[in-house]
């Protein structure tokens, strides 16, 4: 076992090749760990040359190398120097020539072969990856009914061929750059040059190269490093598996980014009337569209207040509620022993508990936990007089409210902000309710995502961005793209003005 | 960066300092629904309540308490004493008054506590009890459910079929104040232990008992004061010489669905007079006496009007009589001739009864029903 110190020392020695093909295979030994899956097969050219190729089996597609890349070395080629000319005449998409060890390493390490030849001082490098791939499948967190049904996978070229697929112009740029220190990933950043504000390619560029980690896995953990603000609950940025709604954001002149190994995309800057949007209600009846988004508003408050609103009533206003539903309530409430900020804490966590537990089955499994917790939680507890008939409705209410919200980061978020809500409430009643509310939309109103206001449409008031927020006119009246992304080109439709 | 979190914490824990104190549990308060204001035989003010009891395990879901004191706030003080959770008072529906007590004093210094408190409630219904408030507290309930909400029913009921004025608290405080009208509040009554809706009682000025209609009458009173929610049933004797029939089958009903009223304010010799049009759109829904409608279109029409003409006449006479103004014709004297309301504000009641009030009916029918 090498320490850290040993390697660094190793790296800062002699980074070119050496000439001689074994000093190079026994420093190639040396660099390279030698697993199990790392072939080093020499032999002989058809042109006499001692030549290694040095490849990992496991990330290497073998017809690809077999065929296409032994096969001709072997029998056809009579000089390697051919490979780098006009007449290519093997069937490989890409070969680099290389001097420096580094460059020989990471290539390894991304599944291309090198090939070593005696008596020259470069390698030549061949595209060959191939690896366990996923096929391409219905996103899960965000199935659409009306849209397609191709979900990202962890491939970054396939993910880009599926935007290409959706935006084929000759303006949408991608940019490509790298992250993290030992193990690296590539990132692409996609924006449409003559339609997005440049300020934002700007700011996430210089945000991701100061971004100083050994490994970024996902892109959801580069979202909290590159995000304008990491302590707040609400997400900036949206994390999207959704080609089709990718698209969409990248023609309204959002910048988007996609990484390696990440079955999603990033989608920069977000406002929060977006994270209620779900892009099948541009493909439905705009009335319909319009009543399904101001159900998710009304289930966003819903699913951050009832509760709270519940609790306040029940322990300060009672004045607040028609008599005949209060008695209900009375007669309900009257055998529960707890008070009801502990009757709602109660229920909330054994729901969080059960959606929790559902979540990380396998689907059978899951559904049965569900309605094993659901009956048992649901008529037992009553039964017993833990909880009354109310707070199960309520706190039932609450939980399906949640889940109308469309994006899972924004619906984790309002599923959390509840119990503060439900605490402050329970010591202040309406009032404290109230102040809950404010301060949360003091905050709201406070974040900024890449320098957009996060609340923006609505604060500061753009009445044009009104148009397809909480409600969707119909296609024809949106002319414009958002006025919060100040991009470029503003109109979509029609003629320009 | 480490002093603002610790400092957030610390103001995140002092909420719960100042919290919880002033919690007060749905299940574990008296919540008052009912409230009765009476004098018992030796005249002291004695004070009734009456407040749901949750528990579903218990036989009677009510609980009725009886004080005497000498204000509401000191009987709240013993309402606590006999009750087992916190007595609150922010849901009072209905406020009884009884005729021994309206008889002696007004009620209005004794609801004070409940007019000052913003948290109470200033739509609960105020009537007045024909006889002793405890009859109504001891009625039989087990076929019907909670006192506090069966009265409320009855009393919102009643009011919505329009045949009684149904003010709230609110309103008769409002009516109490106001010079041009005097007051009105539904009546009721408990004849063998069963409530009953008995009519309206009229108020004085002052805020006493004067006197009341039955509830066959109320709804003439009602029509001539141009107050309808959707209809107004009436239900007429007719005396008219023009029909020939039994005593018993002499009967007729409509039901009023808009009212049109003009009134002409005037003085002569120094006193008002009135001259009201009232111009009534009701459905014919009973005859029980034979009429060739088709031979005398009119006459039926005909009789109905003097018939209510003469109806309307008699209540007003009552009113005179008694010197109150439940129908409000202060609002017309005041509005048509100020100078002269002016001078006589004050002793309006004395000067309404000797107004002279001529009435004149006109019966549109609209619908005489199926004939056969």
């Amino acid at each position: 076992m090498e320490t850290f110190q040993q390697q660094e020392d190793k790296k800062n020695s002699d980074e070119l090749l050496y000439t001689d093909l074994q000093v190079n295979l026994e420093q190639l030994q040396k660099r390279v760990s030698n697993g199990p899956d790392l072939i080093v097969r020499s032999f002989q050219t058809k042109g006499k040359e001692n030549v290694s190729l040095v490849y990992y089996s496991s990330l290497v597609d073998k017809v690809s190398v077999n065929d296409h890349l032994l096969r001709p070395l072997m029998y056809q080629l009579d000089n390697t120097s051919e490979l780098l000319g006009p007449n290519l005449s093997i069937p490989i998409g890409k070969v680099t020539k290389v001097f420096d060890w580094n460059d020989i390493e990471k290539a390894i390490f991304q599944g291309q072969s090198v090939l070593f030849i005696d008596q020259t001082s470069h390698a030549l490098i061949f595209c060959t990856q191939g690896w366990p791939q996923r096929g391409i499948q219905e996103p899960q967190n965000e199935s659409s009914l009306k849209g397609g049904h191709q979900g990202f996978v962890e491939t970054l070229e396939i993910n880009l061929a599926l935007i290409r697929r959706y935006v084929s112009d000759d303006n949408l740029v991608i940019k490509e750059h790298s992250i993290g220190d030992r193990a690296e990933s590539k990132i692409l950043i996609l924006y449409i040059d003559d339609v997005v504000n440049p300020v934002f390619v700007q700011e996430i560029t210089a945000r991701i190269q100061k971004v100083n980690k050994d490994a970024v896995l996902d892109l959801g953990e580069l979202e909290e490093m590159i995000e304008d603000n990491p302590y707040t609950i609400f997400p900036q940025f949206l994390i999207s598996e959704r080609p089709d709604s990718v698209a969409s954001n990248l023609l309204q002149g959002r910048v988007v980014l996609l990484m390696d190994h990440s079955p999603n995309a990033l989608v920069a800057p977000m406002t929060l009337t977006a994270f209620f949007q779900s892009q099948d209600d541009y493909s439905s009846r705009w009335i319909v569209a319009t009543f399904l988004r101001l159900l998710r508003l009304l289930s966003f408050f819903i699913s951050m207040s009832l509760p709270a609103l519940y609790i306040s009533i029940i322990s300060f206003h009672y004045e607040l509620i028609p008599l005949d539903l209060m008695l209900s309530v009375g007669e309900s409430r009257s055998k529960v022993p707890f008070p009801p900020i502990l009757e709602a804490i109660l229920m909330e966590i054994a729901i969080e508990m059960l959606r929790e537990a559902g979540l990380r089955l396998p689907n059978p499994i899951g559904q049965t936990v569900g309605v094993v917790g659901g009956i048992v939680i649901g008529e037992a507890a009553v039964q017993a007089g833990i909880v009354s008939n109310i707070m199960v409705i309520v706190v039932s209410v609450t939980a399906i409210a949640g889940f109308i919200i469309p994006n899972y980061d924004m619906s984790n978020a309002v599923r959390l902000v509840r119990f503060p809500m439900m605490i402050i409430s329970s010591l202040f009643g309406i009032v404290g309710l109230s102040v809950g509310l404010m301060v949360l939309f003091a905050h709201l109103i406070s974040l900024k995502s890449l320098g957009v206001p996060f609340s923006s449409s609505f604060a500061p008031i753009h009445l044009s961005d009104w148009k397809d927020n909480f409600i969707r006119t119909p296609l024809k009246a949106m002319k414009k793209r958002p006025f919060s992304l100040k991009a470029q080109q503003s109109r979509r439709q029609g003629k320009e003005d | 960066m480490k002093n603002k979190f610790i400092l957030t914490i610390v103001l995140i824990l002092t909420l719960f300092v100042s919290g919880c104190g002033d919690q007060m549990y749905l299940e574990k308060s008296d919540i008052i629904l009912l409230l009765g204001i009476d004098l018992d035989d030796k005249n002291q003010v004695t004070f009734y309540a009456s407040t749901p009891v949750f528990n579903t395990e218990v036989k009677k879901n009510y609980h009725v308490m009886k004080v005497k004191a000498k204000s509401l706030r000191e009987a709240r003080y013993q309402f606590d004493a006999l009750s087992q959770g916190s007595v609150v008072k922010g849901k009072i529906q209905t406020i009884l008054i009884g005729k021994k007590f309206l008889q002696d004093r007004s009620v209005m210094p004794y609801l004070d506590v409940i007019l000052r408190d913003p948290k109470d409630d200033l739509s609960s219904r105020v009537v007045m009890i024909d006889g002793p408030v405890e009859d109504i507290l001891d009625a039989n309930m087990e076929d019907k459910g909670r006192l506090g909400v069966v009265i409320r029913n009855m009393i919102d009921d009643t009011f919505k079929s329009g045949t009684i004025h149904n003010p709230n608290l609110q309103q008769f405080v409002a009516q109490q104040f106001d010079k041009r009208f005097s007051p009105m509040i539904p009546a009721m009554k408990v004849i063998h232990k069963e409530p009953k809706i008995a009519g309206i009682s009229f108020l004085s000025h002052e805020g006493l008992y004067v006197t009341s209609i039955h509830l066959s009458e109320s709804p003439l009173l009602l029509s001539l004061q141009k107050f309808y929610l959707e209809k107004i049933p009436i239900s007429l004797y007719i005396s008219s010489n023009k029909v020939q029939e039994k005593k018993e089958l002499r009967r007729i009903s409509i039901a009023i669905k808009d009212i049109q009223r003009k009134v002409k304010t005037t003085i002569v010799n120094g006193h008002f007079q009135f001259d009201i049009e009232l111009t009534l759109h009701a459905d014919l829904v009973e005859r029980m006496f034979y009429l060739d409608a088709a031979k005398h279109p009119q006459l039926l029409k005909r009789i109905i009007e003097e018939q209510l003409d003469h109806e309307y006449k008699k209540i007003i006479q009552k009113t005179q009589k008694n010197k109150i103004d439940p129908i409000g014709f202060g609002v017309y004297a005041r509005a048509k001739q100020y100078d002269h309301w002016k001078k006589i504000e004050d002793k309006w009641f004395d000067e309404y009864a000797k107004a002279k009030i001529n009435i004149s009916t006109k019966l549109v029918i609209i619908n005489t029903g199926v004939s056969h």
